[in-house]
Protein backbone atom coordinates (compact mmCIF):
# COMPACT_ATOMS: atom_id res chain seq x y z
CA UNK A 1 0.00 0.00 0.00
CA UNK A 2 1.42 3.19 -1.02
CA UNK A 3 1.91 6.54 1.65
CA UNK A 4 -0.99 8.10 0.52
CA UNK A 5 -2.81 4.84 0.87
CA UNK A 6 -1.90 3.83 4.02
CA UNK A 7 -2.92 7.51 5.32
CA UNK A 8 -6.13 7.42 3.49
CA UNK A 9 -6.92 4.10 5.13
CA UNK A 10 -6.20 5.52 8.75
CA UNK A 11 -8.89 8.85 7.66
CA UNK A 12 -11.46 5.32 6.37
CA UNK A 13 -11.07 3.19 9.65
CA UNK A 14 -11.36 6.54 11.77
CA UNK A 15 -14.55 7.51 9.91
CA UNK A 16 -16.12 3.80 9.56
CA UNK A 17 -15.26 2.26 12.97
CA UNK A 18 -16.21 -1.13 12.20
CA UNK A 19 -13.57 -1.10 8.71
CA UNK A 20 -10.50 -2.96 9.38
CA UNK A 21 -7.23 -1.13 7.66
CA UNK A 22 -6.69 -3.74 5.03
CA UNK A 23 -10.40 -3.29 3.98
CA UNK A 24 -10.43 0.22 3.36
CA UNK A 25 -9.15 -0.29 -0.08
CA UNK A 26 -11.52 -1.69 -0.99
CA UNK A 27 -14.60 0.50 -0.09
CA UNK A 28 -17.27 1.95 -2.13
CA UNK A 29 -20.26 3.51 -1.15
CA UNK A 30 -22.49 0.29 -2.51
CA UNK A 31 -19.85 -1.68 -0.08
CA UNK A 32 -20.24 0.09 2.95
CA UNK A 33 -22.94 0.98 3.85
CA UNK A 34 -22.79 3.77 6.49
CA UNK A 35 -20.79 6.09 3.93
CA UNK A 36 -23.62 8.35 3.46
CA UNK A 37 -23.29 12.07 3.21
CA UNK A 38 -22.84 12.94 6.47
CA UNK A 39 -19.99 10.25 6.34
CA UNK A 40 -18.63 11.91 3.79
CA UNK A 41 -18.28 15.53 5.24
CA UNK A 42 -16.74 13.54 8.11
CA UNK A 43 -13.57 11.92 5.75
CA UNK A 44 -13.67 15.85 4.14
CA UNK A 45 -12.40 17.13 7.23
CA UNK A 46 -10.12 14.12 8.31
CA UNK A 47 -8.50 14.15 4.75
CA UNK A 48 -8.35 17.84 5.08
CA UNK A 49 -6.47 17.57 8.41
CA UNK A 50 -4.04 14.67 7.35
CA UNK A 51 -2.86 15.67 3.96
CA UNK A 52 -2.95 19.76 4.69
CA UNK A 53 -5.00 19.99 1.63
CA UNK A 54 -8.01 22.04 0.92
CA UNK A 55 -11.15 19.64 -0.33
CA UNK A 56 -13.89 20.07 -2.72
CA UNK A 57 -17.21 18.52 -0.85
CA UNK A 58 -19.20 19.06 -3.80
CA UNK A 59 -16.28 16.59 -6.15
CA UNK A 60 -15.37 14.76 -3.49
CA UNK A 61 -19.06 13.67 -2.83
CA UNK A 62 -19.15 12.37 -6.32
CA UNK A 63 -16.59 10.03 -5.97
CA UNK A 64 -17.47 6.84 -4.93
CA UNK A 65 -14.64 4.32 -3.99
CA UNK A 66 -11.61 4.78 -1.71
CA UNK A 67 -9.81 4.21 -5.31
CA UNK A 68 -11.24 7.46 -6.83
CA UNK A 69 -10.45 9.34 -3.39
CA UNK A 70 -7.00 8.26 -3.48
CA UNK A 71 -6.76 9.84 -7.26
CA UNK A 72 -8.28 12.65 -5.99
CA UNK A 73 -5.42 13.33 -3.29
CA UNK A 74 -2.93 12.06 -5.61
CA UNK A 75 -3.94 14.93 -7.98
CA UNK A 76 -4.65 17.69 -4.89
CA UNK A 77 -1.06 16.63 -3.48
CA UNK A 78 0.44 17.04 -6.95
CA UNK A 79 -0.96 20.15 -8.07
CA UNK B 1 -18.01 29.95 16.00
CA UNK B 2 -21.87 30.72 15.72
CA UNK B 3 -22.75 34.44 15.29
CA UNK B 4 -23.70 35.72 18.43
CA UNK B 5 -27.19 37.22 16.32
CA UNK B 6 -27.85 33.91 15.09
CA UNK B 7 -30.95 32.08 16.05
CA UNK B 8 -31.85 28.36 16.08
CA UNK B 9 -34.58 28.07 13.32
CA UNK B 10 -34.49 24.17 12.80
CA UNK B 11 -33.69 21.00 13.72
CA UNK B 12 -33.45 18.62 10.70
CA UNK B 13 -34.53 15.16 10.46
CA UNK B 14 -34.26 12.35 7.72
CA UNK B 15 -36.89 10.51 6.53
CA UNK B 16 -37.58 8.00 3.97
CA UNK B 17 -41.10 9.19 2.92
CA UNK B 18 -42.40 12.41 4.16
CA UNK B 19 -46.09 11.58 3.59
CA UNK B 20 -45.75 7.74 5.38
CA UNK B 21 -43.60 9.60 8.64
CA UNK B 22 -45.03 13.04 9.05
CA UNK B 23 -48.06 12.20 10.98
CA UNK B 24 -46.66 9.66 13.43
CA UNK B 25 -43.18 12.34 13.72
CA UNK B 26 -46.19 14.98 14.87
CA UNK B 27 -48.03 12.66 17.29
CA UNK B 28 -44.51 11.48 18.77
CA UNK B 29 -43.41 15.25 19.38
CA UNK B 30 -46.31 17.34 19.72
CA UNK B 31 -45.64 19.40 16.78
CA UNK B 32 -47.88 20.57 13.90
CA UNK B 33 -46.95 20.50 9.83
CA UNK B 34 -47.19 24.12 8.90
CA UNK B 35 -46.00 23.59 5.44
CA UNK B 36 -46.89 22.17 2.89
CA UNK B 37 -44.13 19.02 1.23
CA UNK B 38 -41.90 21.56 -0.50
CA UNK B 39 -39.72 20.53 -3.69
CA UNK B 40 -36.02 21.46 -3.79
CA UNK B 41 -34.49 20.41 -7.09
CA UNK B 42 -30.85 22.56 -6.33
CA UNK B 43 -30.47 20.55 -2.98
CA UNK B 44 -32.20 17.25 -4.40
CA UNK B 45 -34.47 17.10 -1.18
CA UNK B 46 -38.42 17.29 -0.42
CA UNK B 47 -38.90 19.13 2.66
CA UNK B 48 -41.62 19.87 5.35
CA UNK B 49 -41.77 21.96 8.45
CA UNK B 50 -43.59 20.75 11.86
CA UNK B 51 -43.67 23.72 14.73
CA UNK B 52 -44.80 23.22 18.44
CA UNK B 53 -47.79 25.83 19.17
CA UNK B 54 -45.63 27.47 22.00
CA UNK B 55 -42.97 28.27 19.20
CA UNK B 56 -39.53 27.42 19.58
CA UNK B 57 -37.22 25.83 16.53
CA UNK B 58 -39.18 23.78 13.85
CA UNK B 59 -38.89 20.48 12.97
CA UNK B 60 -37.99 20.13 9.02
CA UNK B 61 -38.50 16.67 7.74
CA UNK B 62 -36.04 15.83 4.84
CA UNK B 63 -36.83 13.09 2.28
CA UNK B 64 -34.20 12.20 -0.44
CA UNK B 65 -35.21 13.00 -4.14
CA UNK B 66 -33.53 10.72 -6.10
CA UNK B 67 -30.87 8.15 -5.65
CA UNK B 68 -28.54 11.12 -6.16
CA UNK B 69 -29.89 12.87 -2.89
CA UNK B 70 -26.97 14.08 -0.60
CA UNK B 71 -28.94 12.36 2.14
CA UNK B 72 -30.24 9.01 0.17
CA UNK B 73 -27.75 6.98 1.91
CA UNK B 74 -28.66 8.08 5.30
CA UNK B 75 -32.15 8.06 4.66
CA UNK B 76 -31.36 4.26 3.45
CA UNK B 77 -29.84 3.29 6.81
CA UNK B 78 -32.72 4.44 8.71
CA UNK B 79 -32.95 8.58 8.85
CA UNK B 80 -32.58 10.60 12.07
CA UNK B 81 -31.30 13.45 13.25
CA UNK B 82 -29.64 15.11 10.89
CA UNK B 83 -28.39 18.92 11.21
CA UNK B 84 -29.38 21.94 13.30
CA UNK B 85 -30.07 25.03 11.17
CA UNK B 86 -29.40 29.07 12.54
CA UNK B 87 -30.97 32.01 10.98
CA UNK B 88 -27.79 34.98 10.66
CA UNK B 89 -28.18 38.17 9.38
CA UNK B 90 -24.33 38.01 7.87
CA UNK B 91 -24.40 34.18 5.47
CA UNK B 92 -20.08 35.69 4.55
CA UNK B 93 -19.31 37.08 7.54
CA UNK B 94 -20.62 33.99 9.11
CA UNK B 95 -19.03 31.46 6.63
CA UNK B 96 -15.72 33.09 7.40
CA UNK B 97 -16.27 32.40 11.41
CA UNK B 98 -16.52 29.00 10.40
CA UNK B 99 -13.53 28.73 8.65
CA UNK B 100 -11.69 30.76 11.78
CA UNK B 101 -12.82 28.13 13.47
CA UNK B 102 -11.77 24.91 11.86
CA UNK B 103 -14.89 23.95 10.48
CA UNK B 104 -15.11 22.87 6.80
CA UNK B 105 -17.48 24.35 4.24
CA UNK B 106 -19.23 21.68 2.44
CA UNK B 107 -21.57 23.64 0.51
CA UNK B 108 -21.33 27.41 -1.03
CA UNK B 109 -23.90 29.66 -0.36
CA UNK B 110 -27.14 28.99 -2.66
CA UNK B 111 -30.34 30.19 -2.49
CA UNK B 112 -33.31 27.17 -1.32
CA UNK B 113 -36.74 26.58 -2.25
CA UNK B 114 -37.91 25.69 1.66
CA UNK B 115 -36.96 29.55 2.22
CA UNK B 116 -38.32 31.75 -0.63
CA UNK B 117 -34.91 31.81 -2.01
CA UNK B 118 -32.72 32.67 0.77
CA UNK B 119 -29.56 31.12 0.81
CA UNK B 120 -28.12 28.40 2.80
CA UNK B 121 -25.09 26.95 3.10
CA UNK B 122 -23.35 24.22 5.25
CA UNK B 123 -20.17 23.66 7.76
CA UNK B 124 -19.29 20.87 9.82
CA UNK B 125 -17.45 21.47 12.53
CA UNK B 126 -14.52 19.98 14.03
CA UNK B 127 -16.71 18.28 16.53
CA UNK B 128 -18.59 16.86 13.73
CA UNK B 129 -22.17 19.03 13.92
CA UNK B 130 -23.74 19.58 10.54
CA UNK B 131 -24.87 22.80 10.44
CA UNK B 132 -26.83 24.86 7.92
CA UNK B 133 -27.07 28.39 8.09
CA UNK B 134 -29.83 30.04 6.83
CA UNK B 135 -29.76 33.83 5.86
CA UNK B 136 -32.51 35.50 7.54
CA UNK B 137 -33.31 38.45 4.54
CA UNK B 138 -33.23 37.58 0.52
CA UNK B 139 -29.34 38.81 -0.63
CA UNK B 140 -30.38 41.62 -3.00
CA UNK B 141 -28.46 39.84 -5.70
CA UNK B 142 -30.43 36.44 -4.92
CA UNK B 143 -31.62 34.86 -7.97
CA UNK B 144 -34.15 32.38 -8.15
Amino acid sequence: MSDIASRLAKCFTLQFPGLAPEQAPAATTNTLAAWDSVAMAGLLAMIEEEFGIEVDFEELEEISSFAGIERYVEEKLRS
Amino acid sequence: MIARDATLDHVGFVVTSIAEQREEFARSTGAEPVSEIIHDPLQRVRVAFLAHPNGGPRFELVEPFGERSPVAAFAAQGGGLHHLCYAVDDLPAQLAAARGCGASVLRPPRPAAAFAGRRITWVLTRQRLLVEFLERAAAPSAEF
